[in-house]
């Protein structure tokens, strides 16, 4: 049976709360993230502009008053120029410092906030969603003009305080002038019809692009550096990363020489109107309606309009781009929040009495048609160290990702001492929760930290940390780094220490251990990187844990492992195959009733024999 | 301008002739609106119909045909833009890509220093691309030369003034720009702390830890130190802010001094209309001092004051050029940086081993630390034999394998004739030793009984065919991945089917939705993603394809960890059948694939402590009976 994507939410895309909550992004966050340089900012940029138009006024009163001989007038008119030429030079340098340090700010605000939000859904099916991927993608491409959007909607604030003087000044000239901005429609429609090409032409290039960019990281990455050397693939992976930029740049030129063609057309039909309305003041001056200094004062009027007009369409066009990514980051917002109204929102039991009961639970990863778990009914007994086999693809990992809340069951539940999980608020599950993977994280960070994040309240805590390092068979690892608990880890950075596959695991490990009272412990497959005596030495240390966590608070463990040696030893042993329980049992049980697991078995013991 | 250069030749004629015009065209404008302006005088007393009248119709339309060549300036720059953006991020991260390529080993890639180089040069970190530079720095530099071109108009006029105003601008910008563009770009020397909050934002966004990061409930910790970190890489001094506002004071004094200055002598100077000087055709003209401006005159000059502004404006773009053009240096040093050391060896290694490698007194310690990772290891692989090396976590496996692949050297005694490789400081990995001068390691690697380093070390490195813990994902087909083994022979289908069946990967692509040539990654489309088990099955088989064209020796790292039971015992009934007439390292702590090995060694404390067969070693009843037993007897 095929189970069909869950659409991906498409919100509409324009009602009055929406255009609120994207200028609460937009603007209001540049408030609130620095107040500040945003009034400041603004300011700057609404006196600059109106310095910027409104010098030419000076132009008037002092020709007209240099015609006439009147020396007070005169120097009215140069320092009304002067005063504001100087103003407007000063604010623009003074703007361009601020703008950058907000629009900074800015930025980081809104990647935060990206990171909480894709981190704070629940499950994982997001971060294996093309589509999810590439909004993702998209948003983080254009974060800086995302970032620029308090300036720019500002910007055009003052665009239209520019436009509006531009034309008081022109109507104290001629009523007529008043239709100077009509000129702009073609520009503006021109440069909407360029963004269009633009944007198409980024989607067809998206993959190109795309893939040369995985080739360079892959080819400037220490992990691919062996292979590529050894089988000689440096210079192939180079022409490759050169045809797809070619192919890349043969598309942007195409894209340049179509953008220039719409946009230099809307120029020229907007220049053509500019000089129709320069004819129009120069034929009244001829017939002695106008005085020269207004002729003079208009001219340079209607020639700067230009600039406003130009500022003001680059805007729009940066803005439609900003709108897009805005866009994209509500989206995102209304994802977390339709999956968070799925979440439960109960409280998670203080211990087990009973167990972790699933019942039918049948699983079917979206998108796909095969399901995982296909019915799987089981008790893992409060107090019990269980333990998953079976082979690759039998839904062990599956049912883990299940039990920790990442996924929920299409059909079937799972039930905490008869309490639905579903029911539960995930993150106070969690909370009881602890795990150590088999694709672990390597977080480069000091000692301390990179195991401490496994029990954020206790991080501090040496103690605590030290401890889990124990029980994680590591201290004799941290004990001959150069900075002990404070040596940073991994080698990408100044001052980093580098550490090995197995080393890394028991750094995974002790993260996994910090919480001190945990119901639910996954040990997914976390010793396959750990040599024979220190995977031996774990579990023995690890069986003692196990009991006293037991005996506290009915702890559960679950171990998922291919190592039959550390699987023996378990209360219970599951087997998995296609998605359902095949066999349960002790050991012993299971090797007697000769079935899978002791067929597994002997496969696995035959190499020791 | 160099980098434009070196991609595309009109591309920089383009840019050129572009950055004249701009720089002529609001001269240009200027003048000709005021030769319209000029013209008006006459028209009016005479009409429109006559000769002067004409001559204002003319004027007007030059003007039209002038104006509408400058509004097209804008959109042909950003057509520009767009193709030398496109061209040079292509060529730049292709030089990135020789650069980092040049070193012979690897160990230049966990460099902090030239892995902050790379991240300056290629321009994610900040945003600001190196691509954007020339045309930003040709439209910055348009824009300072049609201030001084309106400084040569004013100058025409009135020496004195056109020069002063020039002096002026030039003086100002100078003492803004320097605060602005420090206050912009001071943290360049942050590139760390950059990288480091990129990562944590990846971090937070990516897969790779996102059951962690649930489990623990680490979301908001991992945006806070993106938090931190970008923090304080952007974090500008409050010092340098008060020192601009400072300087921004200062010069708008002089700023306002000196235009007001010249706007009062130009209007000072003007008469009437009907005034001698400058006259109706504009620029030439013959103004003096005291004689009075005509009208054209005032209506080229006073707009032109505004010009010649733009000789000293400091804008937005000055700042993303600073941040554009921070990188380029980086291109250039990590080119010199990695330039390939006097290089040892050029002898063709095809082919070999023939009779065995010998190991001698190898030593190696990683760069910044403190103790040797290995301590003088001596060891024989013969050739065609399988050696197994057994050891525990950090013990210095895969640092022993890397340098026989010579992935790293092990520096230190060298030939007799001394290496040149000690001279310079440097590693042939690319390495900086810290106190440009210390020994990393020592011994020498025999291939045939030829030190490694006489040979070529490319060559050398194609005849090791690896088998990495965790294999390298190709944005590529399930075929590519397969073939990148042997990248001359990618149209072997035969040897990449035959390596497939070998380990045990056909069965794998079987089960793809495009067979051979589905796309093995999820960001592409119709891209799947394959198990930790599957990759390890295509990586044997990549390994084995190799070996079919030329690679003598097969490196498996734990080529079982990932594998199930079934495809675990799988392995070790094939690994006879795969090893056979290979020189086999294999790497697990697995006794179980250790023991097929014709020979097994214990590496301990920086040396081989033991080394023999299985029953050899068990029988010995040292380290490795007892990790042995450890294992096997829970099987008992």
């Amino acid at each position: 049976m095929s189970s069909p994507r869950r659409p991906l939410l498409s919100p509409p895309r324009s009602s009055p709360r929406r255009a609120r909550r994207l200028l609460n992004l937009l603007l209001l966050d540049g408030f609130r993230t620095a107040p500040l340089q945003m009034s400041v900012m603004t300011a700057l940029l609404v006196l600059g502009g109106a310095a910027a138009v409104c010098y030419p006024l000076g132009f008037r009163v002092l020709v007209d008053g240099a015609l006439a001989g009147n020396t007070g007038q005169t120097v009215t008119g140069a320092l009304v120029v002067g005063g504001l030429l100087s103003l407007s030079w000063v604010l623009q340098a003074i703007g361009a410092t601020e703008a950058m340090t907000l629009s900074d700010q800015v930025s980081v605000a809104h990647t935060g906030r990206l990171v909480r939000l894709i981190s704070g859904v629940d499950g994982l099916e997001h971060l294996e969603r093309p589509e999810y991927l590439t909004e993702v993608e998209q948003i983080s491409t254009h974060r800086r003009q995302l970032a620029s959007a308090p300036r720019l909607l500002m910007g055009n604030v003052a665009s239209v305080a520019r436009i509006v003087a531009l034309l008081v000044l022109l109507a104290s000239v001629s009523w007529w002038l008043l239709l100077v901005p009509l000129c702009a429609v073609p520009p503006l429609v021109a440069d909407r019809w360029a963004k269009r090409i633009t944007r198409r032409t980024e989607d067809d290039a998206a993959h190109d692009r795309r893939r040369a960019g995985m080739l360079f990281s892959l080819a400037t990455s220490a992990d691919a550096a062996g292979e590529l050397r050894s089988y000689g693939l440096v210079g192939h992976l180079a022409a490759e990363h050169r045809r797809l930029s070619e192919a890349v740049d043969r598309r942007s030129a195409r894209e340049a020489v179509a953008v220039l063609a719409v946009q230099g057309t809307g120029w020229l039909l907007y220049a053509l109107g500019l000089m129709g309305a320069i004819a129009l003041v120069v034929v009244q001056t001829t017939h002695g309606l106008l005085s020269y200094g207004a002729l003079l004062m208009a001219v340079t009027l209607i020639r700067r309009a230009r600039a406003q007009l130009a500022t003001a369409t680059t805007r729009s066009g940066q803005m439609l781009t900003t709108l897009t990514t805005a866009d994209r980051l509500l989206w995102l917002e209304d994802h977390a929040a339709a999956e968070s109204a799925r979440r439960g929102t109960g409280p998670a039991p203080g211990h087990l009495r009973g167990g972790i009961r699933l019942r039918g639970v049948e699983f079917t990863y979206p998108g796909t048609e095969h399901p995982v778990l296909d019915g799987v009914d089981l008790l893992l007994p409060a107090g019990a160290t269980v333990a998953i086999v079976g082979e690759n693809g039998a839904g062990k990992s599956t049912l883990v990702k299940l039990l920790l809340g990442m996924y929920r069951p299409d059909a079937g539940s799972i039930d905490v001492d008869d309490e639905p999980l579903a029911g539960m608020d995930p993150a106070a599950w969690r909370e009881r929760c602890t795990a150590a993977f088999q694709d672990f994280a390597r977080l480069h960070e000091p000692v301390r930290t990179s195991v401490g994040v496994g029990d954020l309240p206790r991080m501090a805590d040496e103690d605590a940390v030290t401890g889990a390092l124990d029980r994680a068979g590591a201290t004799t690892l941290v004990t001959r780094l150069p900075e002990g608990l404070d040596t940073l880890v991994g080698s990408a950075y100044t001052g980093g220490h580098g550490l090995s596959g197995g080393q890394w695991q028991k750094l995974a490990l002790g993260r996994g251990l910090m919480r001190d009272d945990p119901l639910l412990v996954v040990l997914d497959e976390p010793t396959a990187s750990l040599d024979a005596q220190a995977e031996h030495a774990l579990f023995a240390r690890y069986a003692r844990a196990a009991q006293r966590g037991a005996a506290r608070s009915g702890a559960v463990t679950v171990l998922v492992s291919h190592r039959f040696s550390t699987v023996r030893a378990a209360d219970l042993i599951v087997v998995l195959e296609d998605g359902r329980v095949r066999e349960r049992g002790s050991h012993e049980e299971l090797l007697a009733a000769g079935g899978r697991y002791a067929e597994l078995f002997a496969l696995q013991a035959a190499g020791y024999r | 301008m160099r980098l434009l250069a070196a991609s595309s030749r009109p591309l920089v004629v383009g840019v050129v002739a572009w950055t004249v015009a701009s720089a002529l065209a609001p001269a240009l404008v200027v003048v000709a609106l005021g030769a319209v302006v000029g013209a008006v005088t006459a028209a009016a007393q005479h009409g429109l119909g006559s000769a002067d009248g004409h001559r204002l119709l003319v004027a007007l339309g030059l003007a039209a045909l002038v104006y509408a060549f400058s509004l097209v300036l804008e959109p042909i720059g950003t057509a520009l833009g767009t193709a030398a953006r496109s061209r040079i991020t292509g060529a730049l991260q292709g030089r990135l890509l020789a650069a980092v390529a040049t070193p012979v080993g690897t160990g230049h890639l966990e460099d902090p220093d030239v892995l902050d180089r790379l991240a300056r040069a290629e321009g994610g970190l900040t945003g600001f691309f190196p691509g954007d530079a020339p045309v930003t720095w040709a439209g910055a530099l348009a824009t300072r030369l049609s201030g001084y071109l309106g400084c040569v108009v004013v100058a025409v006029a009135n020496w004195w003034i056109g020069l002063g105003l020039l002096v002026m601008w030039v003086l100002v910008r100078r003492i803004v720009l320097a605060a602005v563009v420090r206050q912009a770009t001071e943290h360049r020397g942050r590139t760390t702390a950059m990288r480091r909050a990129w990562y944590f934002a990846a971090l937070g966004s990516k897969a790779a830890a996102a059951k962690e990061i649930r489990v623990f409930g680490l979301g908001p910790w991992v945006a806070g130190r993106f938090g931190d970190e970008f923090g304080a890489a952007i974090r500008s001094g409050a010092a340098g802010l008060r020192s601009l506002h400072r300087r921004a004071a200062g010069t708008f004094l002089v700023v306002l001094a000196g235009t007001t200055a010249a706007l009062l002598v130009i209007g000072g100077d003007a008469r009437g209309p009907a005034g001698t000087g400058l006259t109706g055709t504009g620029l030439v003209g013959t103004g003096q001092i005291g004689t009075g401006l005509g009208l054209a005159a005032l209506a080229t000059l006073l707009p032109m004051l505004a010009v010649t502004m733009s000789a000293g404006t400091v804008t937005f773009d000055d700042i993303t050029l600073a941040w554009t053009l921070a990188g380029l240096p980086d291109v250039d040093g990590l080119e010199a940086r990695l330039a390939p050391a006097p290089m040892t060896g050029a002898r063709d290694a095809t082919g070999l081993p023939r009779g065995a490698i010998r190991l001698e007194g190898v030593r190696f310690r990683y760069p910044g630390q403190e103790s040797d990772v290995l301590a003088g290891v001596d060891l024989e692989l013969r050739a065609g034999t399988s050696t197994a090396i057994v050891g525990v976590n950090g013990a210095g496996k895969t640092t022993l394998v890397g340098l026989l692949s010579r992935l790293r050297d092990p520096g230190g005694d060298g030939p007799a004739d001394g290496d040149p490789i000690l001279g310079g400081g440097r590693t042939p990995d690319g390495s900086r030793t810290p106190d440009g001068s210390r020994i990393l390691g020592g011994g020498r690697i025999l291939v045939d009984g030829t030190d490694a380093r006489e040979l070529d070390p490319a060559s050398w490195q194609r005849q090791v065919a690896m088998v990495p813990q965790a294999p390298v994902h190709y944005p590529a087909s399930a075929y590519d991945n397969v073939a990148f083994g042997a990248p001359e022979h990618l149209d072997d289908r035969e040897g990449v089917l035959a390596a497939a069946e070998r380990a045990g990967f056909a069965a794998v692509v079987a089960t793809l939705p495009a067979g051979w040539d589905t796309m093995l990654a999820r960001e592409l489309p119709g891209g799947v993603d394959l198990s930790g088990g599957q990759w390890q099955r295509l990586a044997l088989a990549r390994a084995l394809f190799a070996t079919r064209h030329g690679a003598g020796v097969l490196v498996l790292d734990e080529p079982t960890a990932a594998l199930d039971v079934r495809g675990e015992a799988d392995f070790y009934d094939r690994f006879l059948g795969i090893t056979e007439g290979l020189t086999t390292v294999v790497i697990s702590h697995r006794f179980s694939t250790v023991r097929r090995a014709d020979s097994i060694c214990v590496l301990d404390g920086g040396v081989i402590t033991e080394r023999g067969t299985h029953d050899e070693l068990v029988a010995a009843g040292g380290t490795y009976a007892r990790m042995y037993a450890l294992q096997a007897e829970r099987f008992a």
